[in-house]
């Protein structure tokens, strides 16, 4: 199973609406896939139509049996949710009581490696003990990156974050999300990506109206505008993280 | 279920259940769509209009997706545009894939479905192992925020030639929302027409159709150390045989370049058996049966070699640099019209009734009437004298070999080792299971090396062929394949100067001297 978290220091960036299009597009690749929405605000449960409510709330990190049976299928095949849960906000509690060692985070995904081929993370923002499981246990964090200065200097201070506590066992990448090419900031910024490889995949996820359509169809962007530019950005996207995970010939 | 039953809005289910539930109806027919739908109730909506198509299961000749536990089914009512591949025990869906069989599994890009679908032995090679007419409609449980709980499938199924099997509902509820189906399944289970099913679909459909998802029947025999050397070698020509009949049906319809390989492969043991076999049979039957596997080995050469040469073109692998493939085009439009023609030559030889005959006659040889006095003799000798006798060849051969050794040289070292291999690889029950398989592994190191020369001769005398029958008016491509042609001679004589050194390395591994030791026949003495 491969583990792939989208995740970004700030809020607002787009995370969610990646890894409901990310998720979606694993699954439609044919792999068994499952969306993990580990923010409190639920919005990629949301997305799904499923209930942000966990029985069992948080204690699923320690018992299987709650894990398993909190997952939701969706209504797409191959693509399950596990849905958010208010008592999220306190996750780090749970996280903070446990030694490293025993992080009850990736013992739950080890629990799942043999039921999924993907298990996409939709993480809270912000930068803590959670932010450490997850950088231990993803084998990529993938960081939407809005092309502004302010957002540049977020994705530095998690590189600087992720280096500064060893936790570079995940690969870390990062896109550019909400792009504007209006924007004159945006423009000189994503003309600079050359100077960004490898960290940055030359991939412009848009900032358009048919991405805040989601919340209206509760559904991902190529169920309803498949060949908008949003999808194909997502498109690229995807063929970029299976071309990391599988580089071409390596896997046989 | 009417609109008066409730249907719970969300997290229903407290386990972890995935199971399907399967009825059948065994008088179904096809006006039957409408009192199903009355039946599920008005929350199913429907997902999907009633429809006719196809339903076909695929698998390799021996099953061998089916026996790992995966079935794949591709039905035209469902989703046309692909397969679904299943888990056969409990009918989980396990992976989608686009229709393009019967080599699915190499234009899969790299992804986890793919990892998984090809350690499966033979997965490239597909038949539609099971093929029926089908018609059927879906509906959808939905609650209040429009999530879908569940499907509702049902599906009739008929013999092409029109014979009802019957028809099938399967509710499919998505995980997590099991308890919103129980109202219709309480329904169906009190419904004198529906019979509750156990299984999975495909088995059952299986069943209905009178197959059996297992290999075909094999030779049963187990070798005998102390059995005699006619009947093991009878018998593992026999099994041989089966092989050969297992990939015929592949062949005929050129499914795949993989089902001619094989093919290959067992007739050339069974002339390796043969030649093993001489001093134990009577030449009425040696003499025929070698000319009849002769003629065959020479009959499938044309067309595997075009394979092989059209597989280096496919996959850009061999000698023939990247840059150089697309310019290549007519050259491979006349690989396919060779192959083409080899293959058809081949369909009118596997359906003849001399070809039957010639098969029969091999597998009736009844070793007690025409057994000669080494017959008797204790196979794991009679096996032991023989391989010694290969290996002993194949060393004088191979130390022979030198830097300006004609091509023929290398051929007919390899044409040795193949038969010290086949002899090993048949008989390697007679002989403890690790030494067999380091010797094994020690002469198939030998024998890529050997294999890449001969690839590389096959390869060039094609392309300094093609060359020499083009045109004027096709000098640019004439030009381009005597480069190719000539930097395959290069590497040809690299791997000749290299021969010496990597014999020495086979005649000396660094991991003990396997072969030698199995060779060396102390424990075939004993006996």
């Amino acid at each position: 199973m491969k583990v792939l978290a989208l995740y970004s220091l700030k809020g607002g960036v787009g995370k969610t609406t990646a890894a409901v299009n990310l998720a979606y597009l694993a699954a439609q690749s044919g792999a068994r896939t499952l969306l993990w929405d580990l923010d409190p605000q639920g919005a990629s449960s949301y997305y799904l139509r499923v209930a942000d409510k966990v029985k069992g709330g948080r204690k699923i990190l320690h018992q299987t049996d709650l894990l398993e049976a909190a997952i939701r299928g969706t209504d797409w095949p191959l693509l399950d949710l596990l849905p958010a849960d208010l008592s999220y906000r306190n996750l780090e509690i749970e996280l903070n009581a446990e030694r490293k060692r025993n992080d009850p985070l990736a013992e739950s995904i080890r629990h799942l490696r043999h039921d999924y081929d993907y298990l996409v993370l939709d993480c809270p923002p912000g930068i803590s003990r959670l932010s450490e499981s997850i950088f231990a246990c993803a084998d990529l964090v993938l960081v939407p990156t809005i092309p502004t200065v302010l957002a540049m200097r977020t994705l530095k201070r998690v590189i600087d974050f992720r280096k500064k506590h060893g936790l570079t066992k995940s690969r870390l990448r990062a896109f550019f999300s909400m792009a504007d090419q209006r924007k004159r900031m945006h423009k000189e910024l994503m003309a600079r990506i050359d100077q960004m490889q490898p960290l940055m995949f030359d991939v412009r996820v848009p900032q358009l109206s048919e991405v805040e359509l989601m919340g209206e169809y509760r559904a991902p962007l190529h169920t309803y505008r498949p060949g908008g530019r949003a999808a194909v950005a997502f498109d690229a996207l995807w063929d970029k993280i299976v071309a990391l995970f599988y580089p071409q010939g390596g896997e046989e | 279920m009417g609109s008066d039953q409730a249907v719970s809005t969300d997290c229903d289910d407290g386990g972890s259940m995935r199971r399907n539930h399967l009825f059948f109806d065994p008088s179904a027919t096809v006006a039957d769509i409408a009192a199903v739908g009355t039946l599920l109730g008005k929350r199913f909506l429907p997902l999907q209009e009633a429809a006719e198509g196809v339903w076909e299961l695929f698998d390799t000749p021996d099953w061998a997706l089916w026996q790992a536990g995966m079935d794949l089914q591709r039905s035209t009512v469902v989703a046309d545009s692909q397969c679904q591949l299943r888990d056969c025990r409990v009918g989980l869906l396990l992976g989608t894939l686009p229709t393009n069989l019967p080599d699915f599994v190499w234009q899969l890009p790299p992804s986890p479905l793919r990892q998984r679908l090809t350690p499966v032995w033979g997965v490239r090679a597909m038949l539609a192992q099971v093929q029926f007419g089908e018609g059927g409609r879906q509906w959808a449980l939905r609650n209040d925020a429009g999530k879908l709980l569940a499907t509702a499938h049902y599906r009739y199924f008929y013999l092409l030639d029109g014979k009802m099997l019957g028809g099938w509902l399967q509710i499919e509820p998505c995980r997590g929302y099991h308890r919103s189906v129980e109202p219709v399944l309480q329904r169906l289970g009190k419904h004198k027409r529906w019979q509750s099913q156990q299984g999975v679909l495909s088995a059952q459909l299986l069943a209905a159709a009178g197959v059996t998802p297992a290999p075909p029947q094999m030779v049963s025999f187990r070798l005998q150390r102390r059995m005699s050397a006619a009947g093991a070698v009878q018998a593992m020509m026999a099994h041989q045989i089966t092989i050969m009949r297992q990939q015929q049906v592949g062949m005929v319809d050129a499914i795949d370049s993989e089902f001619l390989h094989r093919y290959r492969i067992a007739v050339r043991r069974i002339r390796s058996l043969l030649k093993l076999a001489q001093p134990l049979m009577p030449p009425e039957l040696y003499d025929p049966a070698t000319a009849f596997f002769r003629m065959l080995g020479g009959l499938t050469t044309p067309a595997r070699d075009s394979d092989v040469c059209l597989l280096n073109f496919v996959t850009g692998r061999g000698w023939i640099p990247a840059a150089a493939l697309p310019h290549l085009t007519l050259l491979r439009a006349r690989l396919e019209s060779e192959r083409n023609q080899a293959y058809q030559a081949l369909r009118q030889v596997l359906l003849t009734s001399d070809y039957l005959r010639g098969l029969q006659r091999l597998e009736r040889w009844d070793v007690s009437d025409d057994c000669t006095a080494l017959g008797t003799q204790h196979a794991v000798l009679f096996i032991t004298n023989a391989v010694q006798k290969q290996y002993r060849r194949l060393v004088r051969k191979g130390k022979r070999i030198h830097t300006q050794s004609p091509d023929n040289d290398l051929h007919a070292l390899r044409k040795e080792g193949k038969r010290l291999r086949y002899t090993l690889d048949c008989f390697a029950g007679l002989f403890p299971a690790s030494e067999v398989q380091g010797a094994l592994r020690q002469l198939k190191q030998l024998q890529e090396r050997l294999g890449d020369f001969q690839d590389l001769c096959v390869q060039e005398e094609r392309l300094r062929a093609q060359q020499a029958s083009l045109d004027i008016s096709e000098q640019e491509v004439g030009a381009l394949l005597l480069q190719v042609a000539d930097g395959m001679t290069e590497q040809r004589q690299q791997l000749r100067e290299e021969f010496s050194s990597s014999f020495h390395r086979f005649l000396k591994p660094k991991k003990g001297h396997t072969l030698a030791k199995l060779c060396a026949g102390k424990r075939g003495g004993k006996e």
